[in-house]
């Protein structure tokens, strides 16, 4: 039998609005859910997605990719790869299994509720496409590090971060339950699709293929290509549905949304990005650096979609981009100086090579982060011996990124980067501490939703930690024997640094 | 007299620090306490003055002889420890 050209039905087939008789409009599509702003269905109607695909279209592409990426890994699984590997590609794969694997299963039920509650046909239909994808991003993910559980417990976070208390997990939480599991479908098209997906993840898959294909990992960089391809088309919700929202007088309310998700997707991507870009990354692998990848490919291509579709830019742009020069360096120096409370081995990423190659991205790096940071762990390291954690206090952390407030060390008016500076907010009787203006301003749109979370700091306090010592910490992040983070390097690396020393003398 | 968790920002540090004060400490007990939990104050403190306490968002520095609880600090307020002879210190003058 002839098969009809897609483009000759899809419209027809894929529109599956209907009055509804039986129950009102509101009763189906319930405000809470579709978070439609009050736009009626016919306004939906108008709704039309960039990347059409059909149902047998998908399932035929999907089975092609998963057929690739699962017979490269079985052909490469018995080259014992991550045996060879540097110890920061491994510590990358690491961080990365158990930051995103279970989050992806989460994105399901986020697509899903739009599948389900969108009022346009032609974002359900994509939408159902979306869980799928992120159904399956959930379970290769964790499919993949299974097999290198016997080599490190580190690789079982991957299942089990997310049933913890950890603090990156707590900040990683955080965050998508404001992006996307608390989110209607409408919030979800424009912060999780349009702002996080079109703006970084997908992105970040394409920068994460390529570098390993770098590092000599071909199991991996096929995986998170086969990843990629699928954001990028999902990613494409939320488009349509900001220009919808701006033809009909919403754009005040569509920026706002987009305004939360980026900047909190930027903070996520200092967090997990920046260090794994400029400290964890082998130096003779390094392409980019943190900040030109994210000015070229986040901040400049993402900044002409938004223009393109209608959007400002957000109001703290600026204040972002001064921010490539602090935020994941501070980020770096608190997870190392605390790197048992990761579920990853951490690598300080400070050779003498590697410092000059920060110089030169980041100049002014040496006389801030390498002089009044670790230069003193340095000449500590030497006088008394490396110790596990540097870390001499528990730090305060952002009451809405969950993340240590960080500033650059030895700023002064004149130098790269920014002062250390807290942005504290009263409220109802409780006072809030904020890494940033921009932070506090999300809180301030809805005090509501975030009022009641308490942080790690906030828990440590309230007398919730117990016992309030560093092993009461380790324990409630439930982080054991052979899970905490090391030194990735033993320590090795400050063999460099007394060797100077010596000759010095 | 007890004993309460503030937030501090101390001078030219990289991170902001809970740490645990007793009301009866005066401002100069309360950066003892904050250096001795710094990472970098070895290489950053000035020796020609004293370091200070305020408030965030305040001018003036409480008095160095105030204690916590004269100065009216609650629980998990954000101090400010810093030098009043200027800001602008770099890392060569104190090494």
């Amino acid at each position: 039998m002839a098969l009809l050209d897609r483009a000759e039905w899809y419209d027809i087939a894929r529109d599956t609005n209907w009055t509804p008789k039986y129950v009102t409009e509101d009763a189906l599509f319930p405000e809470e859910q579709s978070g439609t702003l009050g736009l009626p269905l016919e306004v939906w109607e108008s709704y039309d997605e960039p990347y059409k695909v059909t149902y047998r279209e998908y399932v035929r592409t999907q089975r092609e990719k998963d057929a690739g990426v699962y017979s490269v890994k079985a052909a490469l699984q018995r080259a014992n790869f991550l045996d060879q590997a540097e110890p920061g590609w491994v510590s990358i794969l690491k961080l990365h299994y158990g930051a995103f694997a279970t989050l992806e299963a989460m994105a399901s039920s986020a697509e899903s509720r739009m599948a389900r509650f969108g009022k346009a046909g032609g974002l359900r239909n994509m939408a159902t496409f979306g869980s799928l994808d992120e159904n399956r991003h959930g379970q290769i993910q964790l499919y993949f590090p299974h097999e290198h559980v016997h080599r490190s417990r580190q690789f079982d976070w991957a299942t089990k971060s997310m049933h913890t208390n950890e603090w990156a997990v707590v900040a990683a939480r955080h965050l998508f339950d404001d992006i996307m599991a608390g989110r209607d479908a409408v919030g979800v098209a424009l912060m999780l699709t349009f702002a996080f997906e079109t703006g970084f993840s997908n992105l970040q898959f394409l920068g994460l293929a390529a570098d390993a294909a770098q590092a000599g990992d071909i199991s991996f960089s096929n995986l998170a290509s086969s990843i990629q391809t699928d954001e990028a088309r999902h990613a494409q919700i939320g488009g349509p549905a900001v220009k919808i929202l701006i033809a009909n007088g919403k754009k005040a309310e569509a920026q706002r949304l987009v305004d939360i998700a980026i900047w909190r997707a930027w903070t996520l991507f200092a967090t997990v990005t920046g260090p794994s870009m400029d400290y964890y990354t082998p130096l003779d692998r390094r392409e980019k650096s943190f900040k030109e990848f994210m000015q070229e490919w986040v901040f400049g291509q993402f900044e002409r979609t938004l223009l393109d579709i209608g959007l400002e830019r957000p109001w703290y742009w600026d204040t972002m981009l001064a921010d490539l020069d602090t935020r994941h360096h501070g980020m770096h120096a608190g997870i190392w100086t605390f790197h048992k409370s990761v579920w990853w081995d951490v690598p300080p990423g400070i050779s003498r090579a590697e410092r000059a190659w920060l110089e030169e991205k980041y100049p002014g790096w040496e006389e801030t982060w390498g002089a009044h940071f670790w230069d003193p762990i340095i000449a500590r390291f030497l006088k008394d011996g490396p110790v596990d954690t540097v870390l001499p206090s528990m730090v305060q952390l952002c009451n809405m990124a969950q993340v240590p407030i960080t500033g650059t060390p030895g700023w002064a008016p004149g130098k790269t980067g920014r002062p250390l500076q807290d942005f504290p907010l009263e409220h109802e009787g409780r006072l809030y501490h904020f890494g940033s203006e921009v932070d506090r301003w999300i809180f301030q749109q809805d005090p509501d939703r975030y009022k009641d979370h308490l942080s790690v700091a906030d828990r440590m306090v309230a007398g919730m930690i117990q016992p309030p010592t560093l092993e009461g910490l380790l324990d409630y992040f439930s982080l054991k024997e052979g899970e905490q983070g090391e030194d990735a390097l033993k320590h090795s690396w400050l063999e460099e640094y007394r060797q100077d020393q010596a000759q010095a003398a | 007299m007890a004993q309460i968790p503030v937030v501090h920002n101390l001078y030219q540090e990289f991170v902001l620090y809970v740490s645990i004060v007793d009301t009866q400490n005066t401002m100069d007990e309360v950066c003892q306490t904050a250096a001795r939990l710094s990472i970098g104050f070895e290489k950053n403190q000035r020796l020609d003055t004293p370091l200070r306490v305020r408030k965030v968002g305040a001018e003036k520095p409480f008095p160095r002889d105030m204690t916590v609880e004269e100065a009216g600090i609650t629980p998990m307020m954000s101090l400010e420890l810093f030098y009043e002879a200027g800001e602008s210190v770099s890392s060569e003058a104190t090494s």
